[in-house]
């Protein structure tokens, strides 16, 4: 139960503490490390049809079926995905999902002196997924809130 | 505490739900000193776990209903008011719970008013043992209280105890000093509820000792999980399977099996942990009848059959509302009030009926009343203004695809929105609600008999069997539950798919099947080539027809693969609102396929209602004519042309062959000398004027006709389903009779006698009630609309058995039409029984047959018929109904 609640109340993130970093199309992204639950190369990928665009797939995670999304995908940007992509798994109440990512690098604890809001010039689509930016030696890493993409479209369904 | 708190709110609702059923049970029969008891013990247990509990309120409320029941239990009679007021109490105790759940602690407020009432009528009644005491707890010749133990209600405890010591002598009688309120002290209450908690230990201990030694408590959550570690598990066994399989040495497969067959047996074992009782989802109806009972100023009984059968927990919890809006709507929509139930010679109280079954791997739930049925013209009027339908669909439909129509979004049938149900939620969401967890729903409804839904619900969501499907080169599962068949479907065979206006179509038995190509439905086929060549609209495919409430259509795959049991995992929130799929699965293989959801597929592909079911017993709307296809037998011939035409055998005296030279004319007509009289004949040959022909020999009121025909082709027994054709034609209608269109000859049309009986004049407008009894459909199809057409109410019973059911349950009608040829009882027999049953003394009775010799109509007379028709000729009858019409008004 603990475990859950950790791991899936994003409002608790902070902007220090450690993030797992990443590559989409060569931008440097960082996730908080809490909400991360896995990291692994996505395998026997099922297509669903009717999807919304973001959504890649299913696939079986150790018995646990896992929708992965392409996080461009959503923003509507061309994504070439390269040749052995990586997903990092993130659990939240509404059940599994993985990032689609191009690569997974190593997990960083930067200062928390370092983390500014997103710059307010950068396009739109990179905003709505983004909470700030930490700048690093030499690069800059987006912290990315993907809990937009947990939000799904309105239900058609009257309950 | 709070462990202690949470059995005891978990118990008490439990108890309270019993107590609602119990109460009504006992409302009808107040002499059942059983249930009595049982209530009686059950708020008792309340009360003292209360006391127990330190829960003041509660305990109060709950004794001051007890005091009121003791006072039935001592004969006091039970009145309307005092059951009203006992369920009031029950609703306060709910409501202080529920705040009781949610803030660990008892609600402010007072209960005064309730208790008030309940000690005037537990008082006011009987003899005033104990002088009336103040219920206020501040009155001044108490104490001030102390703290909040001191129940307004606790006065007449002594009369309670004396009471339930009468009922349970091994409960030792409190000193009654303990509670008398000039001891009001914080020891004495304690006491009191000390007490009181023993002796519900006492009054619960020996007869639930055995009970409590056998089952035990077990948190929701705790199976819930149990039983995905147990998919989990049947998932890793149909792993190891598909790998086992592609193993050639054997020695895997012995530990396998075992390890499969323990699965299955743990699987199935953990499912029964999750069974309940349907009854359990019903617990709240009798109380939700009666209420409405008494808003509504009807009288209604509920019965509920098959109580407890049992089902799925999660899926329990799924039709709980559903079921309750339904039963609402039997009694507020589907039941007339009293008056009009009495105006339409009914009963006047009306009966809603719930039923629950095992069928296969389904619970079928039955929701059936006895009031006024759907009305299709209305129904019908409402969708085309809603825009559901077309103008000129809807006219093409039949009524019982009408009366489907209130399952469609946006069709609510109240006009007047009733504070009983016209929620805003309407049956749409019902068969929503039911398609979500694979059921689907179904109505039949006679207008003025009264409606049934049928309910079709799978025993378990978990685990369910699918067939492995291939499309666009992927795989689906589809849930073998909805499936009906699967045909193979290739060009240029028996079976091939056709196309109107780009719509794919499958010709199957003469039946049109709708089609949904999944490829081309979900779009896949570009992206095909990645996973191997794909043939849309290839020469291979496979159909599976699947059904759902009623409708049929075809889901055409390329590929069959497999059937396997599927756990049903739920779809994650973002591919939640995609209505195709109901949930995904891993197969053997590891890998996941989406699981198609029917209902979805036929509602997205925007499939629905225009489209009939296969089984044409399924658009049946006579729900007395429901049991089954009955056989008619025909004979079929040709006559002035190639194409064939029927008629019943019922209706034909015998059949000859007669020389056409001998045919003589006389007054215009061609006769010929049969059985030593003229008997006219109808040629319906080709006129030729030699040579021998068939003839159909037809008798009526004691008259031969002979109908002259080219051939006799066949005696054939036919499941019959008549397009109704236009009248006057000398046709019935058309019928598929061994393949062919075959049309039904319409023997008034020909028969002499009918030349000069009025047509077109209807009966009068004060509608007479016609009961039709006739064993077999064909006439009753034949004969109910035209009646119906006449201006007449008519019903129709399949047997003299039925006709005499109605006649119990107090139906009236002003003309019994009844068949004398019938099996079990014939119309003799019938007429007998109606006579000592003393039934219908005022009606009149019509004696229908095929033949009508002399014989024959003596015998009918004798029986007690005033007059005897022959079955086709309508225009006799409608003169006779008219007669009896006119009888009856001058009468009246």
């Amino acid at each position: 139960m603990s475990t859950q609640d950790r791991s899936s109340d994003v409002s608790r993130v902070g902007h220090g503490g450690e993030y797992v970093t990443l590559t989409i199309r060569d931008q440097l992204f960082g996730l908080p490390i809490n909400m991360v639950e896995d990291v692994f190369e996505p395998q026997m990928v099922t297509r669903v049809p009717l999807a919304s665009a973001e959504v890649v797939g299913v696939l079986n995670l150790r018995g646990r079926i896992v929708t992965v999304v392409d996080i461009c995908a959503k923003l509507g940007i061309a994504h070439e995905v390269p040749d052995k992509p990586m997903a990092i798994g993130l659990r939240r109440d509404g059940g599994a999902f993985a990032l689609l990512v191009d690569s997974v690098g190593d997990v960083i604890h930067p200062d928390e002196a370092s983390f500014e809001p997103v710059p307010s010039h950068l396009d739109h689509t990179w905003r709505s997924i983004c909470i700030g930016v930490h700048q690093l030696e030499g690069k800059l890493m987006m912290v990315l809130d993907p809990t937009c993409l947990f939000e799904s479209e309105p239900e058609a369904r009257v309950a | 505490m709070d462990d202690l708190l949470g059995d005891f709110l978990a118990e008490t609702s439990e108890s309270l739900d019993l107590v609602d059923v119990q109460l009504v049970k006992f409302e009808r029969e107040p002499n059942n000193a059983e249930i009595l008891d049982n209530i009686f013990r059950l708020v008792h247990t309340i009360k003292g776990t209360c006391g127990f509990l330190g829960l003041p309120r509660l305990e109060s409320v709950a004794h001051a209903a007890e005091t009121l029941m003791g006072r039935f239990r001592e004969g006091t009679q039970v009145t309307e008011e005092a059951v009203s007021l006992v369920l009031a109490s029950l609703d306060r105790i709910k409501e202080i719970m529920a705040d009781l759940e949610a803030n660990q602690q008892e609600p402010a407020g007072s209960d005064q008013d309730l208790i008030g009432d309940l000690i005037r009528l537990a008082t006011g009644e009987g003899s005033a043992k104990v002088a009336e005491p103040d219920p206020d707890p501040v009155a001044v010749e108490m104490p001030e209280p102390t703290r909040s133990d001191l129940h307004p209600g606790e006065q007449s405890l002594e009369d309670l105890d004396a009471a339930f010591a009468a009922a349970d002598s091994d409960v030792p009688i409190p000193d009654p000093n303990a509670s008398t309120p000039s001891l009001v002290v914080e020891a004495a209450a304690e006491n009191a509820s000390a007490e009181q908690a023993g002796s519900r230990e006492t009054a619960r201990g020996e007869a639930e000792l055995d009970v409590r030694a056998k089952s035990i408590r077990v948190n929701v959550d705790t199976i819930e999980k149990l039983m995905t570690t147990v998919s989990e598990l049947v998932l890793a066994r149909n792993q190891l399977l598909e790998i086992a399989r592609h193993i050639e040495d054997g020695v895997l497969q012995a530990p396998l099996q075992r390890l499969s067959s323990v699965t299955a047996e743990l699987q199935e074992r953990v499912m029964q942990t999750r069974m309940q009782p349907i009854g359990n989802a019903w617990q709240k109806l009798p109380r939700i009848i009666r209420s409405l009972s008494n808003d509504l100023d009807k009288k209604i009984e509920l019965e509920m059959i098959g109580a407890d059968t049992e089902l799925d927990r999660q899926v329990l919890e799924l039709i709980r509302d559903p079921l309750t809006h339904m039963i609402r709507n039997a009694a507020d929509h589907g039941l007339e009030d009293t008056k009009a139930r009495i105006a339409a010679g009914k009963s006047p109280v009306g009966h809603v009926t719930l039923s629950a079954r095992h069928e296969g791997g389904h619970i079928v739930i039955e929701i059936s009343d006895d009031g006024r049925g759907l009305p299709a013209d209305k129904i019908r009027k409402k969708a085309i203004e809603r825009g559901l339908v077309a103008a000129a669909d809807a006219e093409a439909m039949t009524p019982a695809q009408i009366t489907r129509m209130i399952f469609e979004p946006g069709f609510s049938t109240a006009d007047a929105v009733t504070n009983v149900s016209g929620r805003g939620v309407g049956m749409d969401v019902v068969r929503t609600n039911i398609e979500l967890i694979g059921g689907s729903v179904d109505v039949i409804s006679v207008e003025g008999e009264g409606s049934k839904f049928t309910i079709q619900i799978p025993l378990t969501l978990a685990i369910v069997p699918a067939l492995i499907i291939g499309a666009g080169g992927r795989r689906y599962a589809l849930p073998q539950l909805n499936i009906i068949e699967l045909v193979r479907v290739r060009n240029g065979e028996e079976h091939a798919i056709e196309t109107v206006n780009d719509s794919p179509i499958l010709r199957l038995r003469g039946q049109l099947l709708p089609l949904v190509r999944l490829s081309s439905f979900f779009n896949v086929s570009e992206r095909a080539d990645e996973d191997g060549t794909v043939r849309v609209g290839g020469d291979n495919e496979f159909v599976a027809v699947v059904r759902i409430g009623g409708f049929d259509f075809g889901i055409v795959a390329e590929a069959v693969f497999d059937t396997e049991e599927i756990v049903v995992k739920p779809l994650t929130g973002l591919l939640k609102n995609i209505k195709a799929f109901s949930g995904n699965t891993i197969l053997g293989d590891g890998s996941v396929v989406m699981i198609i959801d029917p209902s979805g597929v036929a509602e997205a592909a925007g499939m629905r209602a225009a489209t009939r079911s296969l089984n044409a017993a399924h658009v049946d709307e006579d729900i007395d004519l429901e049991q089954g296809e009955e056989m008619v037998s025909l004979l079929v011939f040709r006559a002035g042309s190639e194409d064939p035409r029927a008629l019943p055998l019922a209706l034909i005296n015998r059949l000859e062959e007669i020389d056409l030279a001998t045919i003589e004319r006389s007054a215009g007509s061609e006769v010929i000398q049969y059985r030593n009289v003229l008997m006219p004949l109808i040629r319906l040959d080709d006129g030729a004027t030699d040579g021998m022909k068939p003839v159909i020999v037809i008798e009526s009121d004691g008259y031969y006709t002979g109908l002259v025909v080219d051939r006799i082709v066949d005696v054939v027994e036919e499941q019959l389903t008549i397009e109704v054709g236009t009248s006057g034609s000398g046709a019935l209608g058309s019928a598929v009779i061994s393949g062919k269109v075959t049309e039904i000859i319409d023997l008034a049309h020909y028969m002499p006698q009918t030349l000069h009986a009025g047509t077109g004049s209807r009966l009068h407008e004060h509608s007479m009630k016609v009961l039709l009894v006739d064993d077999s459909s064909f006439f009753r199809n034949m004969l109910k609309p035209f009646l119906s057409a006449q201006g007449l109410y008519v019903a129709a019973a399949a047997s003299g058995a039925d006709a005499l059911e109605l006649g119990k349950r107090g139906r009236h009608f002003d003309v019994i039409l009844s068949d004398i040829e019938m099996p079990d009882m014939d119309g003799y027999e019938f007429m007998r029984a109606i006579r000592e049953a003393n039934l219908w003394q005022t009606s009149q009775f019509i004696a229908l047959s095929g033949h009508t010799g002399a014989q024959v109509i003596e015998r009918v007379h004798e029986a007690g018929f005033g007059d005897h028709v022959a079955k086709f000729d309508r225009m006799r009858l409608l003169e006779i109904l008219k007669s009896s019409s006119q009888h009856m008004e001058a009468a009246a």
